[in-house]
């Protein structure tokens, strides 16, 4: 880690929700939060970026689809492409998805209700950044808060994400009718991950739990190199 | 982007007040719209869950229905209708392409209202 603080980017659109939780959980691991609002096309150097949950712009028209083109996304685009970490949590997940940095789409619940819950799920790889400091089939619990949470892609791109171990995390039991169980996935380069439990909502004991941690602490071991 | 922007009025050359008194058009113009000013073309887009895309929303309008007594109804599928105003049709696809639809999980058809 080259000795110096990690610096971690929290994204802060209008209608984000869980920086703050996403802010503070960065303070639990050890690193330094740094806050990137959404119109500003910088991303302070940062060593990693969280993009959190939230309603960001309101969903209008489709979760994440108005986020996608805030300035802020410029840079993070390339920061991704450049090998970057990055993680988007729910909402995040959703913004990383229209802005075709992850694979799919999440779809809307197919029992229609908002789940509000907490779920156990399964470490599928942990070739990622984000999952560096699990165990590949540890089972950690985690809450989830979504309407639209049921992941989709076709066939043959969730034949390539099996096939590829880009399955990063998958439900114990499906709470939102998502394809194969899955909560989270990454991209081809592995360094961009989408998950929709809440890491940064479990992140001190105070809160119930700190399993959160064990997700967001892996990224130490990688980032700022 | 940001929404933040979207306050800005633009004033455009050519607006009526800064139009000069007099009309200097020809007379067969006369009759004709103003040309100086845009033109508006009234769009309205579908946007709707491709085939074989799971739609909850229309499958619980589905089940609702028979409750009320209406019987019959097969399929229901929901989708969302756009309806803009803008200077020129050009770009309305690179628009349903870009942000009004998801084609991972939508498909979008476009009309020309008026």
């Amino acid at each position: 880690m080259g000795g110096g603080l990690v610096r971690i980017g929290v994204t802060v659109f209008p209608g984000s929700n869980c920086d703050r939780d996403a802010l503070y959980g960065v303070e639990r691991m050890g690193a330094e939060p740094v806050e990137l609002w959404h119109a500003e096309a910088d991303l302070k150097g940062v060593d990693a970026v969280i993009v959190p949950g939230g309603f960001s712009y309101g969903d209008y028209l489709r979760p994440g689809a108005i986020a996608r083109f805030a300035s802020v996304m410029g840079p993070l685009e390339e920061f991704a492409m450049e090998g970057g970490p990055v993680l988007g949590v729910c909402n995040g997940f959703q913004v990383l998805c229209e802005a075709h940095l992850l694979p799919g789409a999440l779809l809307q619940n197919t029992h229609m209700r908002f789940v509000c819950d907490r779920v156990r799920v399964r470490v599928e790889t942990t070739d990622t950044p984000w999952t560096a400091g699990c165990e590949v089939g540890e089972e950690i619990t985690l809450p989830v808060a979504h309407n639209e949470g049921n992941y989709f892609a076709d066939a043959e791109t969730l034949a390539r994400l099996e096939d590829e171990g880009r399955v990063v995390l998958r439900y114990a039991e499906n709470p939102n009718g998502s394809a194969n169980d899955i909560a989270g996935v990454c991209n081809e380069g592995r360094n961009v991950v989408g998950i929709m439990p809440h890491p940064e909502r479990v992140s001190d004991p105070a809160l119930g739990s700190d399993e959160g941690l064990k997700i967001l602490r892996s990224v130490m071991a990688g980032a700022g190199v | 982007m940001t929404l933040d922007d979207d306050n800005e009025t633009t004033m455009y050359p050519g607006h009526p007040q800064d139009a000069p008194s007099c009309d200097l058009r020809p007379e067969s113009q006369y009759l004709m719209p103003n040309t100086s000013e845009p033109r508006t073309l009234k769009i309205r887009v579908l946007v709707r869950p491709k085939e074989g895309i799971l739609d909850p929303q229309g499958e619980a309008v589905r089940g609702a229905l028979p409750a009320l007594g209406f019987g019959g109804v097969k399929t229901v599928h929901i989708g969302r209708l756009i309806e803009m105003e803008v200077e020129s049709a050009d770009e309305v696809d690179a628009m349903c392409r870009r942000l009004l639809s998801n084609p991972t999980i939508e498909e979008y058809e476009w009309e020309v209202v008026s």
